[in-house]
Protein backbone atom coordinates (compact mmCIF):
# COMPACT_ATOMS: atom_id res chain seq x y z
CA UNK A 1 0.00 0.00 0.00
CA UNK A 2 2.65 2.82 1.33
CA UNK A 3 4.54 1.58 -2.06
CA UNK A 4 1.38 2.22 -4.41
CA UNK A 5 1.48 5.60 -2.61
CA UNK A 6 4.30 6.59 -3.07
CA UNK A 7 4.36 5.62 -6.67
CA UNK A 8 0.81 7.70 -7.46
CA UNK A 9 2.73 10.72 -5.41
CA UNK A 10 5.62 10.38 -7.53
CA UNK A 11 4.17 10.10 -10.82
CA UNK A 12 2.09 12.75 -9.99
CA UNK A 13 4.47 15.39 -9.51
CA UNK A 14 6.49 14.35 -12.65
CA UNK A 15 3.08 14.78 -14.29
CA UNK A 16 2.92 18.24 -12.76
CA UNK A 17 6.81 19.34 -13.12
CA UNK A 18 6.47 18.22 -16.96
CA UNK A 19 3.50 20.41 -17.76
CA UNK A 20 4.89 23.32 -16.31
CA UNK A 21 8.00 22.81 -17.83
CA UNK A 22 5.74 22.40 -21.13
CA UNK A 23 4.32 26.22 -19.90
CA UNK A 24 7.55 27.80 -18.75
CA UNK A 25 8.96 26.54 -22.50
CA UNK A 26 5.85 27.56 -24.91
CA UNK A 27 6.58 31.11 -25.41
CA UNK A 28 10.14 30.61 -26.80
CA UNK A 29 8.86 27.70 -28.55
CA UNK A 30 6.04 29.32 -30.17
CA UNK A 31 8.44 32.33 -30.94
CA UNK A 32 11.14 30.57 -32.40
CA UNK A 33 9.00 29.14 -34.34
CA UNK A 34 7.06 31.90 -35.79
CA UNK A 35 10.76 33.50 -36.36
CA UNK A 36 12.35 30.25 -38.48
CA UNK A 37 9.20 31.48 -40.83
CA UNK A 38 9.89 34.96 -40.63
CA UNK A 39 13.85 34.80 -41.46
CA UNK A 40 12.87 32.24 -44.68
CA UNK A 41 10.39 34.87 -45.79
CA UNK A 42 12.93 38.12 -44.90
CA UNK A 43 16.03 36.46 -46.16
CA UNK A 44 17.68 36.11 -43.13
CA UNK A 45 18.39 38.41 -39.95
CA UNK A 46 18.07 41.82 -39.83
CA UNK A 47 15.98 42.28 -42.47
CA UNK A 48 12.10 43.56 -42.58
CA UNK A 49 9.93 41.63 -44.56
CA UNK A 50 6.69 44.21 -45.62
CA UNK A 51 3.65 42.41 -45.34
CA UNK A 52 0.06 43.60 -48.17
CA UNK A 53 -2.84 44.35 -45.98
CA UNK A 54 -4.07 41.75 -44.44
CA UNK A 55 -7.35 39.64 -45.90
CA UNK A 56 -8.70 36.11 -45.61
CA UNK A 57 -5.38 34.74 -47.16
CA UNK A 58 -3.23 36.34 -44.48
CA UNK A 59 -2.30 33.91 -42.00
CA UNK A 60 1.22 35.24 -40.95
CA UNK A 61 -0.29 35.22 -37.72
CA UNK A 62 -3.59 34.74 -35.93
CA UNK A 63 -6.25 37.27 -35.17
CA UNK A 64 -4.37 39.93 -37.50
CA UNK A 65 -6.35 43.28 -37.79
CA UNK A 66 -7.15 44.16 -41.76
CA UNK A 67 -6.52 48.31 -40.67
CA UNK A 68 -2.86 47.52 -39.99
CA UNK A 69 0.01 46.71 -42.47
CA UNK A 70 2.52 44.85 -40.76
CA UNK A 71 6.28 44.46 -41.14
CA UNK A 72 8.25 42.44 -39.33
CA UNK A 73 11.65 41.52 -38.73
CA UNK A 74 13.45 39.28 -37.12
CA UNK A 75 16.87 41.02 -35.39
CA UNK A 76 20.48 39.18 -34.03
CA UNK A 77 22.21 41.68 -32.31
CA UNK A 78 25.42 39.39 -31.77
CA UNK A 79 27.84 39.93 -34.44
CA UNK A 80 27.47 43.91 -33.68
CA UNK A 81 24.62 46.48 -32.90
CA UNK A 82 21.83 47.39 -35.57
CA UNK A 83 20.95 50.56 -36.09
CA UNK A 84 17.71 51.62 -37.30
CA UNK A 85 15.88 54.67 -39.36
CA UNK A 86 12.36 54.33 -39.60
CA UNK A 87 10.59 57.79 -41.51
CA UNK A 88 8.05 59.73 -40.44
CA UNK A 89 4.43 58.70 -40.74
CA UNK A 90 1.51 61.12 -39.94
CA UNK A 91 -0.69 58.70 -38.18
CA UNK A 92 -0.66 55.83 -36.08
CA UNK A 93 2.44 53.47 -36.09
CA UNK A 94 4.48 51.34 -33.87
CA UNK A 95 7.27 49.51 -33.84
CA UNK A 96 6.59 47.08 -30.95
CA UNK A 97 10.69 44.91 -29.87
CA UNK A 98 9.57 41.38 -28.52
CA UNK A 99 12.33 39.18 -27.17
CA UNK A 100 13.13 35.61 -27.85
CA UNK A 101 10.60 34.37 -24.77
CA UNK A 102 7.31 36.65 -25.99
CA UNK A 103 8.40 40.15 -23.84
CA UNK A 104 7.70 43.15 -25.76
CA UNK A 105 11.06 45.50 -24.28
CA UNK A 106 10.18 48.26 -26.09
CA UNK A 107 8.35 50.53 -28.65
CA UNK A 108 8.69 52.83 -30.77
CA UNK A 109 6.02 54.88 -32.72
CA UNK A 110 4.32 57.77 -33.73
CA UNK A 111 4.41 60.98 -31.63
CA UNK A 112 1.78 64.03 -32.33
CA UNK A 113 3.23 66.68 -34.24
CA UNK A 114 6.98 65.13 -35.23
CA UNK A 115 8.43 64.86 -38.73
CA UNK A 116 12.02 63.48 -37.55
CA UNK A 117 12.57 59.71 -38.08
CA UNK A 118 12.42 57.49 -35.42
CA UNK A 119 16.80 56.70 -35.33
CA UNK A 120 17.69 54.07 -32.29
CA UNK A 121 20.67 51.26 -32.08
CA UNK A 122 20.03 48.08 -30.80
CA UNK A 123 22.02 46.03 -28.48
CA UNK A 124 22.27 42.80 -25.79
CA UNK A 125 24.63 41.50 -23.63
CA UNK A 126 26.59 39.87 -26.58
CA UNK A 127 26.88 42.32 -28.66
CA UNK A 128 30.82 43.56 -29.30
CA UNK A 129 31.51 47.05 -27.48
CA UNK A 130 30.30 50.08 -29.79
CA UNK A 131 30.31 54.23 -29.21
CA UNK A 132 26.72 55.19 -29.17
CA UNK A 133 26.51 58.02 -31.71
CA UNK A 134 24.41 61.31 -31.54
CA UNK A 135 21.21 61.45 -32.53
CA UNK A 136 19.95 57.84 -31.43
CA UNK A 137 18.10 56.43 -28.82
CA UNK A 138 20.18 53.03 -27.15
CA UNK A 139 17.78 50.52 -26.87
CA UNK A 140 18.89 47.37 -24.95
CA UNK A 141 17.43 43.83 -26.03
CA UNK A 142 17.21 41.43 -22.97
CA UNK A 143 17.60 38.74 -25.68
CA UNK A 144 20.44 38.56 -28.46
CA UNK A 145 17.52 37.43 -30.99
CA UNK A 146 14.16 38.60 -30.93
CA UNK A 147 11.58 40.42 -33.02
CA UNK A 148 10.32 43.67 -34.61
CA UNK A 149 6.93 43.72 -35.33
CA UNK A 150 5.85 47.16 -36.89
CA UNK A 151 2.48 48.55 -37.38
CA UNK A 152 0.95 51.15 -39.63
CA UNK A 153 -2.45 52.38 -39.49
CA UNK A 154 -4.57 52.16 -43.43
CA UNK A 155 -7.36 54.11 -43.50
CA UNK A 156 -7.41 54.54 -47.44
CA UNK A 157 -5.88 53.16 -50.40
CA UNK A 158 -3.87 56.40 -50.71
CA UNK A 159 -2.17 55.45 -47.39
CA UNK A 160 -1.42 51.96 -48.49
CA UNK A 161 0.93 54.29 -51.71
CA UNK A 162 2.05 55.95 -49.39
CA UNK A 163 3.15 53.68 -46.89
CA UNK A 164 4.46 51.29 -49.60
CA UNK A 165 7.63 54.40 -49.85
CA UNK A 166 7.93 54.87 -46.34
CA UNK A 167 8.18 51.52 -46.11
CA UNK A 168 11.04 50.86 -48.81
CA UNK A 169 12.85 53.79 -46.68
CA UNK A 170 13.46 52.03 -43.72
CA UNK A 171 16.89 51.55 -43.07
CA UNK A 172 18.54 48.85 -40.94
CA UNK A 173 22.65 48.41 -40.43
CA UNK A 174 24.76 46.18 -38.56
CA UNK A 175 26.44 49.22 -36.30
CA UNK A 176 30.05 49.42 -35.42
CA UNK A 177 32.54 52.06 -34.39
CA UNK A 178 34.13 50.89 -37.35
CA UNK A 179 31.18 51.44 -39.70
CA UNK A 180 30.32 54.85 -37.97
CA UNK A 181 33.53 55.82 -39.18
CA UNK A 182 33.20 55.33 -42.65
CA UNK B 1 -1.22 5.59 -14.79
CA UNK B 2 -3.35 7.12 -11.73
CA UNK B 3 -0.98 9.31 -11.05
CA UNK B 4 -0.41 11.02 -14.56
CA UNK B 5 -4.10 11.35 -14.65
CA UNK B 6 -4.29 13.16 -11.62
CA UNK B 7 -1.45 15.47 -12.51
CA UNK B 8 -3.13 16.19 -15.73
CA UNK B 9 -6.55 16.96 -13.93
CA UNK B 10 -4.48 18.87 -11.16
CA UNK B 11 -3.00 20.92 -13.89
CA UNK B 12 -6.43 21.53 -15.39
CA UNK B 13 -7.96 22.77 -12.34
CA UNK B 14 -5.02 25.11 -12.04
CA UNK B 15 -5.30 26.19 -15.55
CA UNK B 16 -8.71 27.19 -14.92
CA UNK B 17 -8.43 28.82 -11.80
CA UNK B 18 -5.57 30.98 -13.08
CA UNK B 19 -7.25 32.09 -16.27
CA UNK B 20 -10.54 32.48 -14.50
CA UNK B 21 -8.76 35.05 -11.86
CA UNK B 22 -7.31 36.61 -14.73
CA UNK B 23 -10.25 36.68 -16.78
CA UNK B 24 -11.78 40.77 -16.88
CA UNK B 25 -15.63 40.70 -17.65
CA UNK B 26 -17.31 43.38 -19.22
CA UNK B 27 -21.39 43.36 -18.61
CA UNK B 28 -22.06 44.78 -22.54
CA UNK B 29 -20.66 41.26 -23.25
CA UNK B 30 -16.47 41.24 -23.64
CA UNK B 31 -13.73 39.92 -21.34
CA UNK B 32 -10.54 40.35 -21.38
CA UNK B 33 -7.00 38.73 -19.47
CA UNK B 34 -5.13 40.30 -17.07
CA UNK B 35 -1.50 40.91 -18.24
CA UNK B 36 -1.58 40.69 -21.80
CA UNK B 37 1.69 41.56 -23.53
CA UNK B 38 3.28 42.42 -19.99
CA UNK B 39 6.37 41.51 -18.95
CA UNK B 40 4.98 40.18 -15.49
CA UNK B 41 2.14 38.44 -16.57
CA UNK B 42 2.21 34.33 -14.97
CA UNK B 43 3.72 31.75 -16.69
CA UNK B 44 0.41 30.48 -18.16
CA UNK B 45 -1.05 33.61 -19.30
CA UNK B 46 2.29 34.24 -21.03
CA UNK B 47 1.81 30.56 -22.55
CA UNK B 48 -1.80 30.95 -23.38
CA UNK B 49 -1.23 34.68 -24.98
CA UNK B 50 1.96 33.22 -26.94
CA UNK B 51 -0.49 30.46 -28.50
CA UNK B 52 -3.63 32.36 -29.35
CA UNK B 53 -2.25 35.95 -29.74
CA UNK B 54 1.39 36.26 -30.34
CA UNK B 55 3.01 39.56 -30.42
CA UNK B 56 -0.08 40.86 -27.81
CA UNK B 57 0.87 44.81 -27.05
CA UNK B 58 0.65 45.71 -23.78
CA UNK B 59 -2.25 47.42 -22.19
CA UNK B 60 -0.86 51.11 -22.33
CA UNK B 61 -0.59 50.31 -26.49
CA UNK B 62 -3.59 48.51 -26.88
CA UNK B 63 -6.82 46.56 -25.22
CA UNK B 64 -7.77 43.42 -26.67
CA UNK B 65 -11.78 42.32 -26.04
CA UNK B 66 -13.25 39.14 -27.75
CA UNK B 67 -16.61 39.32 -27.48
CA UNK B 68 -19.14 36.82 -25.13
CA UNK B 69 -22.35 37.74 -25.97
CA UNK B 70 -24.13 35.92 -23.89
CA UNK B 71 -22.87 33.03 -25.15
CA UNK B 72 -21.07 29.96 -23.01
CA UNK B 73 -17.48 32.26 -21.64
CA UNK B 74 -13.89 31.23 -21.99
CA UNK B 75 -13.98 29.12 -18.73
CA UNK B 76 -17.26 27.17 -19.78
CA UNK B 77 -15.76 26.49 -23.11
CA UNK B 78 -12.50 25.33 -21.50
CA UNK B 79 -14.42 22.85 -19.53
CA UNK B 80 -16.26 21.52 -22.26
CA UNK B 81 -12.92 21.49 -24.35
CA UNK B 82 -14.78 23.58 -26.91
CA UNK B 83 -12.74 26.15 -28.74
CA UNK B 84 -11.56 28.76 -26.91
CA UNK B 85 -12.01 31.75 -28.98
CA UNK B 86 -14.51 30.86 -31.32
CA UNK B 87 -17.52 31.63 -29.23
CA UNK B 88 -20.58 33.57 -31.03
CA UNK B 89 -22.70 31.26 -33.45
CA UNK B 90 -22.39 31.24 -37.10
CA UNK B 91 -25.97 31.69 -38.91
CA UNK B 92 -27.32 34.34 -36.10
CA UNK B 93 -27.93 37.89 -36.50
CA UNK B 94 -26.29 39.71 -33.85
CA UNK B 95 -25.60 43.86 -33.30
CA UNK B 96 -23.33 45.80 -31.59
CA UNK B 97 -24.94 48.87 -30.64
CA UNK B 98 -22.57 52.27 -29.05
CA UNK B 99 -20.60 55.14 -28.86
CA UNK B 100 -17.63 55.82 -32.00
CA UNK B 101 -15.99 58.18 -28.79
CA UNK B 102 -14.14 55.63 -26.77
CA UNK B 103 -11.28 57.13 -25.01
CA UNK B 104 -8.10 56.35 -27.06
CA UNK B 105 -6.48 56.65 -30.26
CA UNK B 106 -8.47 54.67 -32.33
CA UNK B 107 -10.66 51.26 -32.45
CA UNK B 108 -11.61 48.57 -34.30
CA UNK B 109 -14.32 45.50 -33.93
CA UNK B 110 -12.83 42.55 -36.05
CA UNK B 111 -14.80 39.32 -37.23
CA UNK B 112 -12.38 36.13 -37.21
CA UNK B 113 -13.47 32.71 -37.93
CA UNK B 114 -12.48 29.56 -36.09
CA UNK B 115 -9.19 29.42 -37.13
CA UNK B 116 -9.11 33.06 -36.07
CA UNK B 117 -8.23 34.33 -39.29
CA UNK B 118 -9.79 36.78 -41.25
CA UNK B 119 -13.75 35.80 -42.36
CA UNK B 120 -13.67 36.21 -45.96
CA UNK B 121 -16.73 37.60 -47.95
CA UNK B 122 -17.52 39.21 -51.26
CA UNK B 123 -17.72 42.48 -49.48
CA UNK B 124 -14.23 42.49 -47.80
CA UNK B 125 -15.81 43.55 -44.98
CA UNK B 126 -13.57 42.39 -42.00
CA UNK B 127 -13.99 45.30 -39.74
CA UNK B 128 -15.18 48.28 -38.50
CA UNK B 129 -13.14 51.17 -36.76
CA UNK B 130 -13.84 54.65 -35.02
CA UNK B 131 -12.85 56.00 -38.58
CA UNK B 132 -14.99 53.69 -40.84
CA UNK B 133 -18.02 53.36 -38.86
CA UNK B 134 -21.36 54.95 -40.02
CA UNK B 135 -22.27 56.54 -36.88
CA UNK B 136 -25.19 59.53 -36.31
CA UNK B 137 -24.57 63.29 -35.02
CA UNK B 138 -24.80 62.00 -31.51
CA UNK B 139 -21.83 59.68 -32.16
CA UNK B 140 -24.01 56.61 -32.22
CA UNK B 141 -23.98 53.62 -34.04
CA UNK B 142 -25.69 49.90 -34.62
CA UNK B 143 -22.95 47.17 -36.57
CA UNK B 144 -24.99 44.31 -37.78
CA UNK B 145 -23.26 41.01 -37.93
CA UNK B 146 -24.74 38.62 -40.13
CA UNK B 147 -24.40 35.95 -42.58
CA UNK B 148 -27.08 37.98 -45.17
CA UNK B 149 -27.31 42.12 -45.09
CA UNK B 150 -30.35 42.88 -42.62
CA UNK B 151 -32.83 45.65 -44.87
CA UNK B 152 -31.64 48.91 -44.33
CA UNK B 153 -28.10 47.95 -41.92
CA UNK B 154 -25.57 50.68 -42.69
CA UNK B 155 -22.76 49.20 -40.77
CA UNK B 156 -23.14 44.94 -41.98
CA UNK B 157 -20.02 43.15 -40.57
CA UNK B 158 -20.36 39.68 -42.88
CA UNK B 159 -20.36 36.55 -40.61
CA UNK B 160 -19.74 33.12 -41.54
CA UNK B 161 -23.59 30.98 -42.10
CA UNK B 162 -22.46 27.23 -40.28
CA UNK B 163 -19.59 27.64 -38.21
CA UNK B 164 -18.49 30.21 -35.07
CA UNK B 165 -17.05 33.02 -34.92
CA UNK B 166 -15.28 35.65 -32.59
CA UNK B 167 -15.35 39.34 -32.17
CA UNK B 168 -12.40 41.38 -31.17
CA UNK B 169 -12.47 44.81 -29.93
CA UNK B 170 -9.30 46.48 -30.19
CA UNK B 171 -8.62 50.33 -28.27
CA UNK B 172 -5.58 51.56 -29.27
CA UNK B 173 -3.51 53.87 -27.01
CA UNK B 174 -6.46 53.84 -24.49
CA UNK B 175 -6.09 56.77 -21.92
CA UNK B 176 -5.40 55.11 -18.27
CA UNK B 177 -8.74 55.57 -17.08
CA UNK B 178 -9.92 52.95 -19.81
CA UNK B 179 -7.78 50.47 -19.24
CA UNK B 180 -7.86 50.90 -15.33
CA UNK B 181 -12.05 50.81 -15.61
CA UNK B 182 -12.16 48.27 -18.47
CA UNK B 183 -14.85 45.92 -16.56
CA UNK B 184 -17.13 48.95 -15.91
CA UNK B 185 -16.77 51.31 -19.07
CA UNK B 186 -19.72 51.54 -21.10
CA UNK B 187 -18.11 49.74 -24.11
CA UNK B 188 -20.41 49.26 -27.22
CA UNK B 189 -22.78 46.54 -26.40
CA UNK B 190 -23.18 42.97 -28.26
CA UNK B 191 -26.51 41.57 -28.51
CA UNK B 192 -28.31 38.53 -30.01
CA UNK B 193 -31.12 39.43 -32.49
CA UNK B 194 -31.63 36.08 -33.41
CA UNK B 195 -31.09 32.89 -35.60
CA UNK B 196 -31.62 33.16 -38.96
Amino acid sequence: MKKKLGLFFFSLTLTLALLWAGVLAAPGYLVNKRNQEYLIQANGYNNFYHQGLPDEKFKAFVSPSPDLLYSYLVFNTEKSALAVEIPPYNDYWVNQMVDDNTDSFAYVGYKTGSSDPIKFILYSDDTPPFEAPEGYQIIKSPSTIGTFLLRYLVRTQDDIRHLESIRRSIRVYAFSNESNKQ
Amino acid sequence: MLGIASGVTVFGAILVFQLSSNLINNPNGWATVRGVGSVNADPLTKAIIAKVGIFANSKEQAIYLTGFAGEPGIIKRLLSKEKLTSSLKGGTHYQIIGNVHIPSNWWSITLYNEQDFLHGNPENRFSFSSFSINANEKGKFIIDVSPTRPPGSINWLPSPDKNGFSLKLRIYEPLPDLYNNISTYELPKILKVGAL
